[in-house]
Protein backbone atom coordinates (compact mmCIF):
# COMPACT_ATOMS: atom_id res chain seq x y z
CA UNK A 1 0.00 0.00 0.00
CA UNK A 2 2.86 2.37 0.85
CA UNK A 3 4.56 1.80 -2.54
CA UNK A 4 1.27 2.65 -4.28
CA UNK A 5 1.03 5.78 -2.16
CA UNK A 6 4.62 6.69 -2.99
CA UNK A 7 3.81 6.43 -6.69
CA UNK A 8 0.77 8.70 -6.30
CA UNK A 9 2.74 11.29 -4.37
CA UNK A 10 4.87 13.04 -6.91
CA UNK A 11 7.77 15.18 -5.73
CA UNK A 12 5.83 18.46 -5.62
CA UNK A 13 2.71 17.02 -3.98
CA UNK A 14 4.73 15.25 -1.30
CA UNK A 15 6.74 18.41 -0.62
CA UNK A 16 3.55 20.48 -0.35
CA UNK A 17 1.95 17.87 1.92
CA UNK A 18 5.05 17.77 4.12
CA UNK A 19 4.99 21.55 4.55
CA UNK A 20 1.25 21.68 5.29
CA UNK A 21 1.32 18.82 7.80
CA UNK A 22 4.23 20.54 9.52
CA UNK A 23 2.04 23.62 9.89
CA UNK A 24 -0.90 21.61 11.22
CA UNK A 25 1.39 19.81 13.69
CA UNK A 26 2.72 23.15 14.94
CA UNK A 27 -0.81 24.54 15.43
CA UNK A 28 -2.03 21.35 17.10
CA UNK A 29 0.87 21.51 19.55
CA UNK A 30 0.10 25.16 20.36
CA UNK A 31 -3.56 24.26 20.96
CA UNK A 32 -2.50 21.28 23.10
CA UNK A 33 -0.18 23.46 25.17
CA UNK A 34 -2.91 26.08 25.79
CA UNK A 35 -5.50 23.46 26.73
CA UNK A 36 -3.03 21.74 29.07
CA UNK A 37 -2.28 25.08 30.71
CA UNK A 38 -6.01 25.74 31.21
CA UNK A 39 -6.46 22.20 32.57
CA UNK A 40 -3.57 22.79 34.97
CA UNK A 41 -5.21 25.97 36.27
CA UNK A 42 -8.73 24.58 36.50
CA UNK A 43 -8.93 20.76 36.55
CA UNK A 44 -11.72 19.61 34.28
CA UNK A 45 -11.92 22.91 32.39
CA UNK A 46 -10.56 21.70 29.03
CA UNK A 47 -11.47 18.03 29.41
CA UNK A 48 -15.16 18.95 29.75
CA UNK A 49 -15.06 20.36 26.20
CA UNK A 50 -12.86 17.86 24.42
CA UNK A 51 -10.96 14.62 24.85
CA UNK A 52 -7.20 14.82 25.48
CA UNK A 53 -6.89 11.20 24.35
CA UNK A 54 -8.33 11.98 20.93
CA UNK A 55 -6.18 15.08 20.64
CA UNK A 56 -3.04 13.13 21.55
CA UNK A 57 -3.89 10.48 18.95
CA UNK A 58 -4.49 13.20 16.35
CA UNK A 59 -1.09 14.76 17.10
CA UNK A 60 0.65 11.39 16.84
CA UNK A 61 -1.14 10.66 13.56
CA UNK A 62 -0.05 14.06 12.21
CA UNK A 63 3.49 13.39 13.45
CA UNK A 64 3.48 10.03 11.68
CA UNK A 65 2.50 11.73 8.43
CA UNK A 66 5.25 14.35 8.86
CA UNK A 67 7.87 11.62 9.38
CA UNK A 68 6.60 9.57 6.42
CA UNK A 69 6.47 12.57 4.09
CA UNK A 70 9.82 13.80 5.43
CA UNK A 71 11.46 10.50 4.45
CA UNK A 72 10.05 10.80 0.93
CA UNK A 73 11.53 14.31 0.72
CA UNK A 74 14.88 13.20 2.19
CA UNK A 75 14.46 15.31 5.30
CA UNK A 76 16.79 14.30 8.12
CA UNK A 77 15.31 14.29 11.60
CA UNK A 78 18.21 14.90 13.93
CA UNK A 79 18.00 15.35 17.69
CA UNK A 80 17.84 18.92 18.96
CA UNK A 81 21.13 20.32 20.18
CA UNK A 82 20.83 21.70 23.69
CA UNK A 83 23.19 24.61 23.02
CA UNK A 84 21.12 25.85 20.06
CA UNK A 85 17.72 25.41 21.76
CA UNK A 86 18.25 26.86 25.23
CA UNK A 87 15.21 29.14 25.04
CA UNK A 88 12.87 26.31 24.01
CA UNK A 89 14.25 24.07 26.74
CA UNK A 90 13.91 26.83 29.34
CA UNK A 91 10.26 27.46 28.34
CA UNK A 92 9.52 23.73 28.39
CA UNK A 93 11.12 23.41 31.83
CA UNK A 94 9.08 26.33 33.22
CA UNK A 95 5.84 24.87 31.83
CA UNK A 96 6.72 21.41 33.15
CA UNK A 97 7.52 22.83 36.60
CA UNK A 98 4.19 24.70 36.68
CA UNK A 99 2.28 21.50 35.88
CA UNK A 100 4.24 19.54 38.49
CA UNK A 101 3.65 22.14 41.21
CA UNK A 102 -0.03 22.25 40.31
CA UNK A 103 -0.29 18.46 40.43
CA UNK A 104 1.63 18.08 43.71
CA UNK A 105 0.23 21.20 45.41
CA UNK A 106 -1.94 19.47 47.99
CA UNK A 107 0.27 16.45 48.74
CA UNK A 108 2.23 16.29 51.98
CA UNK A 109 6.01 16.94 51.94
CA UNK A 110 6.88 13.24 52.30
CA UNK A 111 4.54 12.26 49.48
CA UNK A 112 6.10 14.92 47.21
CA UNK A 113 9.61 13.67 48.01
CA UNK A 114 8.66 10.04 47.24
CA UNK A 115 6.90 10.97 43.99
CA UNK A 116 9.83 13.09 42.76
CA UNK A 117 12.46 10.50 43.67
CA UNK A 118 10.47 7.71 42.00
CA UNK A 119 9.87 9.81 38.86
CA UNK A 120 13.57 10.77 38.60
CA UNK A 121 14.59 7.13 39.06
CA UNK A 122 12.27 6.04 36.23
CA UNK A 123 13.56 8.83 33.94
CA UNK A 124 17.16 7.89 34.72
CA UNK A 125 16.43 4.24 33.96
CA UNK A 126 14.77 5.16 30.65
CA UNK A 127 17.79 7.35 29.77
CA UNK A 128 20.18 4.48 30.51
CA UNK A 129 18.33 1.90 28.41
CA UNK A 130 17.64 4.22 25.44
CA UNK A 131 20.36 2.61 23.33
CA UNK B 1 2.91 33.94 8.00
CA UNK B 2 6.18 32.20 8.73
CA UNK B 3 7.40 29.08 6.99
CA UNK B 4 8.55 26.31 9.34
CA UNK B 5 10.08 24.22 6.54
CA UNK B 6 12.20 26.69 4.57
CA UNK B 7 14.58 23.91 3.58
CA UNK B 8 11.88 22.40 1.30
CA UNK B 9 11.69 24.49 -1.85
CA UNK B 10 8.69 24.43 -4.19
CA UNK B 11 8.44 25.64 -7.75
CA UNK B 12 6.39 28.87 -8.19
CA UNK B 13 3.02 27.17 -9.03
CA UNK B 14 3.19 24.81 -6.08
CA UNK B 15 4.48 27.65 -3.86
CA UNK B 16 1.26 29.58 -4.66
CA UNK B 17 -0.83 26.54 -3.76
CA UNK B 18 1.13 26.13 -0.54
CA UNK B 19 0.65 29.83 0.38
CA UNK B 20 -3.09 29.46 -0.14
CA UNK B 21 -3.33 26.27 1.91
CA UNK B 22 -1.01 27.74 4.56
CA UNK B 23 -3.33 30.76 4.94
CA UNK B 24 -6.38 28.49 4.99
CA UNK B 25 -4.93 26.29 7.76
CA UNK B 26 -4.09 29.30 9.95
CA UNK B 27 -7.52 30.80 9.23
CA UNK B 28 -9.23 27.56 10.31
CA UNK B 29 -7.11 27.51 13.47
CA UNK B 30 -8.06 31.10 14.28
CA UNK B 31 -11.76 30.47 13.67
CA UNK B 32 -11.61 27.33 15.85
CA UNK B 33 -9.89 29.31 18.63
CA UNK B 34 -12.57 32.01 18.47
CA UNK B 35 -15.35 29.37 18.43
CA UNK B 36 -13.82 27.54 21.41
CA UNK B 37 -13.48 30.83 23.32
CA UNK B 38 -17.12 31.60 22.54
CA UNK B 39 -18.22 28.17 23.86
CA UNK B 40 -16.17 28.71 27.03
CA UNK B 41 -17.26 32.30 27.70
CA UNK B 42 -20.89 31.86 26.63
CA UNK B 43 -21.55 28.24 27.55
CA UNK B 44 -24.80 26.56 26.65
CA UNK B 45 -26.51 24.03 28.89
CA UNK B 46 -27.92 20.89 27.34
CA UNK B 47 -30.69 18.75 28.81
CA UNK B 48 -31.88 15.60 27.11
CA UNK B 49 -33.99 12.50 27.48
CA UNK B 50 -33.53 9.22 25.66
CA UNK B 51 -36.87 7.43 25.55
CA UNK B 52 -35.22 4.06 24.83
CA UNK B 53 -33.50 4.21 28.24
CA UNK B 54 -35.94 6.16 30.43
CA UNK B 55 -34.31 5.14 33.73
CA UNK B 56 -30.74 6.00 32.71
CA UNK B 57 -28.93 8.57 34.87
CA UNK B 58 -27.75 10.39 31.73
CA UNK B 59 -31.33 11.67 31.26
CA UNK B 60 -31.37 15.24 32.54
CA UNK B 61 -34.87 16.24 31.45
CA UNK B 62 -37.11 15.67 34.44
CA UNK B 63 -40.12 13.31 34.39
CA UNK B 64 -41.68 13.39 30.94
CA UNK B 65 -45.36 12.84 31.65
CA UNK B 66 -48.85 13.34 30.32
CA UNK B 67 -50.82 16.46 31.32
CA UNK B 68 -52.66 14.14 33.79
CA UNK B 69 -49.31 13.55 35.54
CA UNK B 70 -48.88 9.97 34.36
CA UNK B 71 -45.13 9.34 33.97
CA UNK B 72 -44.17 8.21 30.49
CA UNK B 73 -41.70 5.37 30.43
CA UNK B 74 -41.35 5.12 26.66
CA UNK B 75 -41.68 7.66 23.87
CA UNK B 76 -45.14 6.55 22.87
CA UNK B 77 -47.11 9.80 23.29
CA UNK B 78 -50.80 8.91 23.15
CA UNK B 79 -53.13 11.86 22.82
CA UNK B 80 -50.30 14.01 21.51
CA UNK B 81 -49.49 15.97 24.70
CA UNK B 82 -46.32 15.94 26.77
CA UNK B 83 -45.10 17.81 29.85
CA UNK B 84 -41.58 17.84 31.28
CA UNK B 85 -39.24 20.04 33.30
CA UNK B 86 -35.63 21.17 33.25
CA UNK B 87 -33.94 22.47 36.43
CA UNK B 88 -31.23 25.08 35.92
CA UNK B 89 -28.59 26.10 38.50
CA UNK B 90 -28.91 29.77 39.43
CA UNK B 91 -25.21 30.64 39.03
CA UNK B 92 -25.23 30.18 35.26
CA UNK B 93 -26.53 33.64 34.47
CA UNK B 94 -29.11 34.67 31.91
CA UNK B 95 -29.85 32.51 28.93
CA UNK B 96 -31.50 34.21 26.01
CA UNK B 97 -33.29 31.27 24.37
CA UNK B 98 -33.91 27.55 24.47
CA UNK B 99 -33.45 25.40 21.40
CA UNK B 100 -35.89 22.47 21.63
CA UNK B 101 -35.42 19.43 19.45
CA UNK B 102 -37.47 16.23 19.20
CA UNK B 103 -36.21 13.18 17.31
CA UNK B 104 -38.89 10.78 16.17
CA UNK B 105 -38.77 7.01 15.75
CA UNK B 106 -38.71 5.92 12.10
CA UNK B 107 -42.23 4.53 12.25
CA UNK B 108 -43.74 7.53 14.07
CA UNK B 109 -46.48 9.64 12.48
CA UNK B 110 -45.40 13.17 11.63
CA UNK B 111 -45.98 16.00 14.12
CA UNK B 112 -49.10 17.83 13.00
CA UNK B 113 -49.19 20.77 15.37
CA UNK B 114 -46.06 21.09 17.53
CA UNK B 115 -47.01 23.98 19.85
CA UNK B 116 -44.85 24.51 22.93
CA UNK B 117 -45.51 26.75 25.91
CA UNK B 118 -42.96 27.34 28.61
CA UNK B 119 -43.36 28.57 32.18
CA UNK B 120 -40.70 29.32 34.80
CA UNK B 121 -40.96 29.01 38.58
CA UNK B 122 -40.16 26.37 41.21
CA UNK B 123 -41.46 22.90 40.44
CA UNK B 124 -43.55 22.71 43.62
CA UNK B 125 -45.05 26.13 42.86
CA UNK B 126 -46.62 24.61 39.74
CA UNK B 127 -48.65 22.27 41.97
CA UNK B 128 -52.42 22.79 41.77
CA UNK B 129 -54.00 24.82 44.52
CA UNK B 130 -55.45 22.84 47.42
CA UNK B 131 -57.85 23.79 50.19
CA UNK B 132 -56.72 26.98 51.97
CA UNK B 133 -55.51 26.73 55.57
CA UNK B 134 -57.40 28.86 58.05
CA UNK B 135 -56.24 27.38 61.38
CA UNK B 136 -52.85 28.12 62.93
CA UNK B 137 -50.11 25.48 62.89
CA UNK B 138 -49.99 23.09 65.85
CA UNK B 139 -46.84 21.77 67.47
CA UNK B 140 -45.34 18.95 65.38
CA UNK B 141 -42.11 18.44 67.32
CA UNK B 142 -38.70 20.02 67.19
CA UNK B 143 -38.28 20.00 63.41
CA UNK B 144 -41.43 20.49 61.33
CA UNK B 145 -41.51 19.11 57.78
CA UNK B 146 -39.40 21.20 55.39
CA UNK B 147 -36.73 22.01 58.02
CA UNK B 148 -33.11 22.39 56.99
CA UNK B 149 -30.76 20.50 59.33
CA UNK B 150 -26.98 20.34 59.38
CA UNK B 151 -24.75 17.62 60.75
CA UNK B 152 -21.02 17.62 60.08
CA UNK B 153 -20.45 18.94 56.56
CA UNK B 154 -23.89 17.88 55.29
CA UNK B 155 -27.16 19.73 55.08
CA UNK B 156 -30.44 17.83 55.04
CA UNK B 157 -34.07 18.66 54.38
CA UNK B 158 -36.92 16.92 56.17
CA UNK B 159 -40.15 15.72 54.60
CA UNK B 160 -42.47 14.31 57.29
CA UNK B 161 -40.60 11.23 58.63
CA UNK B 162 -37.95 11.21 55.91
CA UNK B 163 -34.72 13.16 55.60
CA UNK B 164 -32.84 13.90 52.36
CA UNK B 165 -29.21 15.02 52.10
CA UNK B 166 -28.83 18.04 49.81
CA UNK B 167 -26.25 17.13 47.16
CA UNK B 168 -24.35 20.44 46.96
CA UNK B 169 -24.47 24.18 47.65
CA UNK B 170 -25.55 24.92 44.08
CA UNK B 171 -28.77 22.98 44.70
CA UNK B 172 -29.17 24.74 48.04
CA UNK B 173 -28.99 28.24 46.60
CA UNK B 174 -30.85 27.41 43.36
CA UNK B 175 -33.83 26.16 45.38
CA UNK B 176 -34.07 29.52 47.17
CA UNK B 177 -33.05 28.22 50.61
CA UNK B 178 -31.46 30.55 53.16
CA UNK B 179 -28.33 29.54 55.12
CA UNK B 180 -29.76 31.37 58.16
CA UNK B 181 -32.53 28.73 58.29
CA UNK B 182 -30.14 25.79 58.69
CA UNK B 183 -30.45 24.27 62.17
CA UNK B 184 -27.54 22.27 63.63
CA UNK B 185 -28.71 18.80 64.63
CA UNK B 186 -27.02 15.90 66.38
CA UNK B 187 -26.43 12.58 64.62
CA UNK B 188 -29.12 11.03 66.88
CA UNK B 189 -31.65 13.61 65.74
CA UNK B 190 -30.70 12.96 62.08
CA UNK B 191 -30.80 9.21 62.72
CA UNK B 192 -34.40 9.43 63.96
CA UNK B 193 -35.52 10.04 60.37
CA UNK B 194 -35.66 7.53 57.50
CA UNK B 195 -32.87 8.47 55.13
CA UNK B 196 -34.01 9.19 51.58
CA UNK B 197 -32.05 9.60 48.33
CA UNK B 198 -30.03 12.71 47.51
CA UNK B 199 -32.03 15.91 47.18
CA UNK B 200 -30.94 17.26 43.81
CA UNK B 201 -31.76 20.40 41.87
CA UNK B 202 -34.34 18.46 39.86
CA UNK B 203 -36.43 17.54 42.90
CA UNK B 204 -39.50 19.56 43.92
CA UNK B 205 -39.57 21.28 47.30
CA UNK B 206 -40.78 18.85 49.99
CA UNK B 207 -43.87 18.99 52.19
CA UNK B 208 -43.74 21.82 54.69
CA UNK B 209 -42.11 24.30 52.33
CA UNK B 210 -43.61 27.79 52.47
CA UNK B 211 -43.73 29.90 49.32
CA UNK B 212 -44.29 33.66 49.53
CA UNK B 213 -45.30 35.48 46.35
CA UNK B 214 -43.49 38.77 45.87
CA UNK B 215 -46.14 40.30 43.63
CA UNK B 216 -49.35 39.42 45.50
CA UNK B 217 -48.03 38.89 49.05
CA UNK B 218 -49.66 35.47 49.42
CA UNK B 219 -48.25 32.51 51.35
CA UNK B 220 -48.61 28.88 50.33
CA UNK B 221 -47.77 25.63 52.11
CA UNK B 222 -46.64 22.65 50.02
CA UNK B 223 -48.48 19.52 51.10
CA UNK B 224 -48.98 16.21 49.29
CA UNK B 225 -48.65 17.50 45.76
CA UNK B 226 -50.72 20.64 46.31
CA UNK B 227 -50.05 24.19 47.43
CA UNK B 228 -52.43 25.45 50.10
CA UNK B 229 -52.83 29.16 50.71
CA UNK B 230 -52.36 30.35 54.28
CA UNK B 231 -55.20 32.72 55.16
CA UNK B 232 -54.82 35.30 57.91
CA UNK B 233 -51.76 36.75 59.62
CA UNK B 234 -51.97 34.50 62.76
CA UNK B 235 -52.00 31.43 60.50
CA UNK B 236 -49.09 32.77 58.43
CA UNK B 237 -47.07 33.63 61.57
CA UNK B 238 -47.67 30.15 63.03
CA UNK B 239 -46.32 28.44 59.90
CA UNK B 240 -43.46 30.84 59.20
CA UNK B 241 -40.71 29.23 61.31
CA UNK B 242 -38.10 30.05 58.66
CA UNK B 243 -37.68 32.30 55.63
CA UNK B 244 -40.19 31.44 52.90
CA UNK B 245 -39.10 30.64 49.36
CA UNK B 246 -39.83 33.71 47.25
CA UNK B 247 -41.87 33.05 44.13
CA UNK B 248 -43.88 35.08 41.59
CA UNK B 249 -47.61 34.55 41.24
CA UNK B 250 -47.41 35.83 37.66
CA UNK B 251 -45.03 32.98 36.76
CA UNK B 252 -48.12 30.76 36.41
CA UNK B 253 -49.56 33.02 33.69
CA UNK B 254 -46.43 34.34 31.99
CA UNK B 255 -45.32 32.02 29.25
CA UNK B 256 -43.14 31.87 26.20
CA UNK B 257 -44.08 29.92 23.08
CA UNK B 258 -42.78 28.46 19.87
CA UNK B 259 -43.96 26.13 17.09
CA UNK B 260 -42.04 23.06 16.01
CA UNK B 261 -40.76 22.90 12.43
CA UNK B 262 -39.33 19.87 10.70
CA UNK B 263 -35.54 19.88 10.33
CA UNK B 264 -33.73 19.06 7.15
CA UNK B 265 -31.83 16.01 8.35
CA UNK B 266 -31.00 12.95 6.25
CA UNK B 267 -30.08 10.80 9.27
CA UNK B 268 -33.24 11.06 11.33
CA UNK B 269 -36.62 12.73 11.53
CA UNK B 270 -36.54 15.67 13.90
CA UNK B 271 -38.41 18.84 14.70
CA UNK B 272 -37.13 21.91 16.51
CA UNK B 273 -37.92 25.47 17.53
CA UNK B 274 -36.44 28.36 19.49
CA UNK B 275 -38.17 29.72 22.59
CA UNK B 276 -37.13 33.23 23.65
CA UNK B 277 -36.59 33.74 27.38
CA UNK B 278 -36.69 37.55 27.76
CA UNK B 279 -40.11 37.67 29.45
CA UNK B 280 -39.24 34.84 31.85
CA UNK B 281 -35.75 35.93 32.99
CA UNK B 282 -36.93 38.15 35.85
CA UNK B 283 -39.22 35.46 37.36
CA UNK B 284 -38.08 33.62 40.48
CA UNK B 285 -37.38 29.90 40.26
CA UNK B 286 -35.03 27.37 38.72
CA UNK B 287 -37.58 25.12 37.02
CA UNK B 288 -38.72 25.45 33.42
CA UNK B 289 -41.90 23.54 32.66
CA UNK B 290 -42.70 22.70 29.06
CA UNK B 291 -46.13 21.76 27.70
CA UNK B 292 -46.02 20.35 24.21
CA UNK B 293 -49.06 19.73 22.05
CA UNK B 294 -48.16 17.44 19.15
CA UNK B 295 -51.68 17.33 17.71
CA UNK B 296 -51.70 13.53 17.40
CA UNK B 297 -49.97 10.35 18.55
CA UNK B 298 -46.19 10.38 18.11
CA UNK B 299 -43.31 8.01 18.93
CA UNK B 300 -40.39 9.97 20.34
CA UNK B 301 -36.83 8.73 20.39
CA UNK B 302 -35.14 11.69 22.02
CA UNK B 303 -35.90 15.15 23.39
CA UNK B 304 -33.25 17.88 23.74
CA UNK B 305 -33.44 21.33 25.33
CA UNK B 306 -30.36 23.54 24.92
CA UNK B 307 -30.20 26.77 26.88
CA UNK B 308 -28.21 29.30 24.84
CA UNK B 309 -26.66 32.55 26.03
CA UNK B 310 -26.73 35.87 24.31
CA UNK B 311 -23.47 37.52 23.35
CA UNK B 312 -23.26 40.39 25.85
CA UNK B 313 -21.09 42.20 28.39
CA UNK B 314 -22.95 40.93 31.49
CA UNK B 315 -22.70 37.28 30.45
CA UNK B 316 -19.02 37.74 29.57
CA UNK B 317 -18.26 39.25 33.01
CA UNK B 318 -20.21 36.46 34.72
CA UNK B 319 -18.28 33.76 32.82
CA UNK B 320 -14.94 35.38 33.68
CA UNK B 321 -16.02 35.65 37.31
CA UNK B 322 -17.01 31.94 37.35
CA UNK B 323 -13.64 31.00 35.81
CA UNK B 324 -11.82 33.05 38.46
CA UNK B 325 -13.83 31.34 41.22
CA UNK B 326 -12.99 27.91 39.77
CA UNK B 327 -9.26 28.76 39.76
CA UNK B 328 -9.33 29.78 43.42
CA UNK B 329 -11.62 26.89 44.44
CA UNK B 330 -9.35 24.42 42.63
CA UNK B 331 -6.42 25.76 44.65
CA UNK B 332 -8.30 25.30 47.91
CA UNK B 333 -9.98 21.95 47.39
CA UNK B 334 -7.51 19.98 45.21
Amino acid sequence: MLTKLNKILNKDLSALSYKIFNDTLFLLLIAYFMLLLAEGLIPGFSSSFLSFTKMTLLIFANLGLVIYLGRINNVSFSALEIKKNKLRLALFFIFFTFLMIRALYKFSVWEIVIIIITSLAILYYLYKIRD
Amino acid sequence: MFDLTKEIKLNPDWQKRYSLLHFFVYFIFLVSAVYFSYKVLFPSHLFNFFFETPDATKNTIVEPRSPENITLKKGNIKGGALVFDTALPNYEGDFSQIRLNFTLENNSPAIEEGKISLHKSYRAFFYPEGEPITTPFGDSGKFPSGSLLSSGNSVYITDNDKIYPIDNEITFSSMGFDWADVIPASSDEIGAYKKGKLFTIAKPHPNGTIFATKDKGKYYLVEDGKKRELIGQPVINSYLKRNPILADEKSLETESQCSLKENWNIFNRSYSCLIPLNNLQSLAGNDYQYEIIFGGDVELKQADATFEKSFGWNNLMLSLSNIKKKIFNANQTQ
